[in-house]
């Protein structure tokens, strides 16, 4: 079976207020691929991120998702496309409130209507308990399902998140920062946790990331993004250290 | 509804909850339905017939006299010598609350009445420690029960000791709330860092200086703020306290009803709800610039 | 001085001089009743524990602060079912269609009447009945709580709510599952401090002729039966300090600022 791209960008470019933030900038990624993104501050990983999430919209070029041209669809057939997209930031966006339970079922409630929403969330029955008990267990914290939210440590709380974009069902997971405030040896466990999810679930991964060292050791492809534009695409095993040092503009001549 | 598996169930038995406040809140709205739909406290008075005449009757009066010209029937309304010393009343008697306040919440406060107020572990005279603590019980005890008793029933009381006149409403509205900037003052004075308050007090200087120059700098911000939310309620309290006899809002509003004048009864209801929401602008906008 | 907070210090001192000199020096009639008010607070210290014809007055103040409390509770109950709508309509985050600023003024309205007032017009209207009193209780703390739940709705983090929406809620789902359980502690502790205020209206209540605790004190001072209003006062106080000691406690347990 040909696999279509889960993930396709082609020449976009996109202007926040009178910066711009992304030029001509193609990408592709396929479903069960992982994509490390890095690049100075301000090269626009974020955006890119936002762009293939949904959260933005391009002011020349495509996106496309599963098939689907972003730039073409109604608030409500954008709204389910949301619901198959997994979105893990850098803080987590918790509900601190919440018991660990609660937040993953969150993850539902775009497929839901109000009031099955409301009574998943705020009464959740066995079934719904077991299922979140189930994707806790996968983040490897299965023991943490009734805490609350607000007791958690930063990196239990990314785990959350992650379970709670599992809870999606997605065939896109995107992860902006995730392991930005974590110390490195969690961030290390973060992102093989990630990696590992969607080569088991076939998920197309794209995450942003400062770390090149996590980028080439974890990743099936790295993109290198400075000032808006790709400088580098393709595999770790393809790059030696020259191309890292150009991105963050540290010429070795 | 299969039942729970033994590892979910395990988990679930030792989750952590909040059982005083959902007790709580169980009491408080499962006791409130209970009083509404079985006890005799309830709206059912609002459908009988004669209710139903009551809101009728009180309806048609709500127009003026038959005969009277539009200027005829305004001029007969004492705007002016209604608003102003209900205001008045209210800023009076705040200016006396945050006195009795700033002084109470510092003999109310925790943290100052100790011997030795921002040093830890000095061993002091049993005696010496148990007489500010005293004091501090004390002041709070009082404190506690000159807020119990509603503004009302405190101008109540002062108006029959002390004759009728406005001074003893303001007095009422100066003690209400000045027990309560007093509760509220303390626990500011016991929030506070106690770095630089103790580097004062190490140096020497009494408790008092210490709460003059270093606590109140600190604590203006949030007083100032407390001062104002219940500078809001003053004024509502000064609107009602002349309904007991003396001249401010309320007594017009009392008075128009006794004539069985409905139709200017609301309208000083009307000028009443105007003045409070104007000092609750005013308030607002203090509020701000106070923040910036 | 240029620190705004000491110029609006200033501001209230002034203020308060100006009121003062508005009110003039009123020379109420007769000097204060000494004796009378010796008499009034001698009686604090002994305050009366059976009536003139020997029954106790214990049953009548506890029966009094019963009455204190039902009509609290359900004019809170009341109070609520009319906030919590209101609040949504008047939250910015929720809701800006059309009649906006007809519900902010309409609560604006509710929040600046005061019980006493509408009480004096309701009994005016409807006549003596509980339903007079639930209402004249509930209007004024409905439109407060709706324009606090709203500020607390308003001003909590957003950022769950944005992820919700990334995940593809609509607004009111993502407001409602990501935003509300934010402000959910402070809206209680809030709550839980009307339902204070509103014991204390309650009580004033009795002096328009409801059965709570400020009719027996009415009646007591009526008839200048002072030792008997102390007993009444102390019944009071012992409800309101216990009203004081829960809404703290939900306070401390919420871990409310």
């Amino acid at each position: 079976m040909t696999k279509t791209a889960a993930i396709e960008v082609q020449d976009v470019s996109l202007r926040l207020g009178s910066t711009q933030v992304l030029s001509e900038v193609g990408v592709t990624v396929r479903a069960g691929e992982t994509v490390a993104l890095v690049g100075p501050s301000g090269s626009g990983k974020t955006s890119l991120l936002r762009l293939m999430g949904g959260m933005l919209v391009a002011q020349e070029g495509r996106v496309s998702r599963l098939g689907q041209d972003l730039g073409q669809l109604s608030p409500a057939e954008r709204r389910s496309a949301q619901a198959e997209v997994g979105f893990i930031y850098q803080d987590h966006q918790l509900v601190p409130t919440y018991r660990v339970l609660q937040n993953v079922l969150t993850g539902a409630i775009g497929r839901q209507r109000f009031w099955a929403a409301l009574r998943s969330v705020w009464f959740p029955n066995k079934t719904e308990e077991a299922s979140a008990h189930e994707l806790l267990e996968r983040v490897g914290i299965g023991e943490k399902l009734f805490a609350w939210t607000s007791t958690l440590s930063g990196g239990q709380r990314q785990r959350v998140a992650i379970a709670r974009a599992l809870y999606q069902c997605p065939r896109v997971m995107l992860a902006d920062e995730p392991v930005a405030s974590v110390d490195p040896a969690r961030a290390a466990s973060l992102v093989q946790l990630l990696v590992r999810l969607a080569k088991e679930d076939d998920l197309a991964l794209v995450v942003s990331l400062h770390s090149e060292d996590l980028a080439r050791r974890h990743f099936d492809r790295v993109i290198g993004l400075k000032d808006g534009r790709v400088i580098f695409d393709a595999p770790p095993g393809a790059l030696d250290d020259d191309a890292f040092l150009g991105l963050y503009g540290l010429e070795s001549a | 509804m299969s039942n729970r598996n033994p590892a979910i169930a395990a988990l679930h038995a030792e989750r952590p909850t909040r059982p005083f406040v959902q007790a709580s809140m169980l009491i408080a709205l499962g006791g409130g339905f209970g009083v509404l739909l079985f006890s005799d406290v309830s709206l059912s008075g609002l459908t009988t017939a004669r209710r139903w005449g009551n809101l009728q009757r009180f309806l048609d009066e709500l127009s003026p006299p038959s005969g009277q010209s539009l200027g005829a029937w305004l001029a007969g309304v004492s705007v002016w010598e209604a608003v102003l010393p209900t205001v008045a009343m209210a800023v009076v008697a705040m200016l006396i609350a945050a006195v009795l306040g700033v002084s109470s919440s510092l003999l109310a406060s925790r943290r100052l009445m100790q011997s030795d107020p921002w040093v830890h572990g000095l061993q002091t005279d049993r005696r010496v420690q148990f007489m500010w603590a005293g004091l501090g019980g004390l002041t709070r005890a009082l404190l506690v029960c000159i807020r119990a008793i509603p503004t009302y029933i405190w101008a109540y009381i002062l108006l029959l000791l002390l004759g009728l006149g406005a001074w003893p409403a303001v007095l009422a509205i100066a003690l209400h709330n000045g027990g309560i900037l007093g509760r509220l003052g303390s626990e500011l004075v016991d929030d506070l860092p106690p770095n630089v308050a103790g580097a004062a007090w190490g140096v020497g200087a009494s408790r008092w200086t210490v709460a003059a120059l270093v606590l109140a700098p600190q604590a203006l911000g949030r007083a100032l703020l407390y001062f104002f939310v219940r500078m809001e309620t003053a004024i509502r309290e000064a609107t009602v306290l002349g309904m007991l006899g003396f001249v401010s809002l309320g007594w017009f509003v009392a008075d128009a009803r006794v004539r069985m004048r409905m139709d200017l009864m609301m309208l000083y209801v009307g000028l009443a709800v105007l003045t409070v929401i104007v000092i609750d602008a005013v308030s607002i906008v203090v509020r701000r610039r106070i923040r910036l | 001085m240029t620190d705004p907070r000491a110029r609006v210090l200033l501001g209230i001192v002034l203020g308060g001089v100006a009121g003062a000199v508005v009110l003039g020096p009123q020379g109420s009639g007769g000097a204060p009743a000494w004796r009378v008010a010796g008499e009034f607070f001698g009686a604090a210290l002994h305050p009366a524990m059976t009536t003139d014809t020997g029954d106790s007055l214990i049953p009548v103040a506890v029966a009094g602060a019963w009455a204190t409390v039902k009509f609290a509770v359900a004019a809170m109950v009341v109070a609520l079912s009319l906030a919590i709508p209101l609040a949504f309509l008047c939250s910015e985050r929720v809701w800006r269609g059309p009649g906006f600023v007809t519900v902010r003024t309409l609560v604006a309205g509710m929040r600046s009447v005061h019980e006493l007032i509408l009480a004096v017009v309701l009994l005016a209207a409807l006549g003596l009945t509980p339903a007079t009193a639930i209402l004249a209780l509930a209007i004024p703390s409905a439109g407060t709580m709706a324009k606090v739940f709203a500020e607390l709705l308003d001003e909590a983090d957003q950022s769950p709510s944005l992820a919700l929406s990334g995940l593809g809620a609509d607004s009111f789902q993502s407001v409602v599952i990501g935003t509300v359980p934010i402000a959910l502690p402070s809206v209680i502790a809030f709550a839980f401090y009307r339902l204070e205020c509103a014991l204390r209206s309650s009580a004033v209540l009795g002096f328009f002729g409801f059965p709570t605790l400020g009719y027996h004190i009415h009646q007591a001072a009526e008839n200048l039966r002072y030792a008997e209003v102390w007993t009444m006062l102390y019944a009071l106080i012992l409800l309101m300090a216990l009203a004081e000691w829960w809404s703290g406690a939900i306070r401390r347990h919420l871990e409310v600022a």
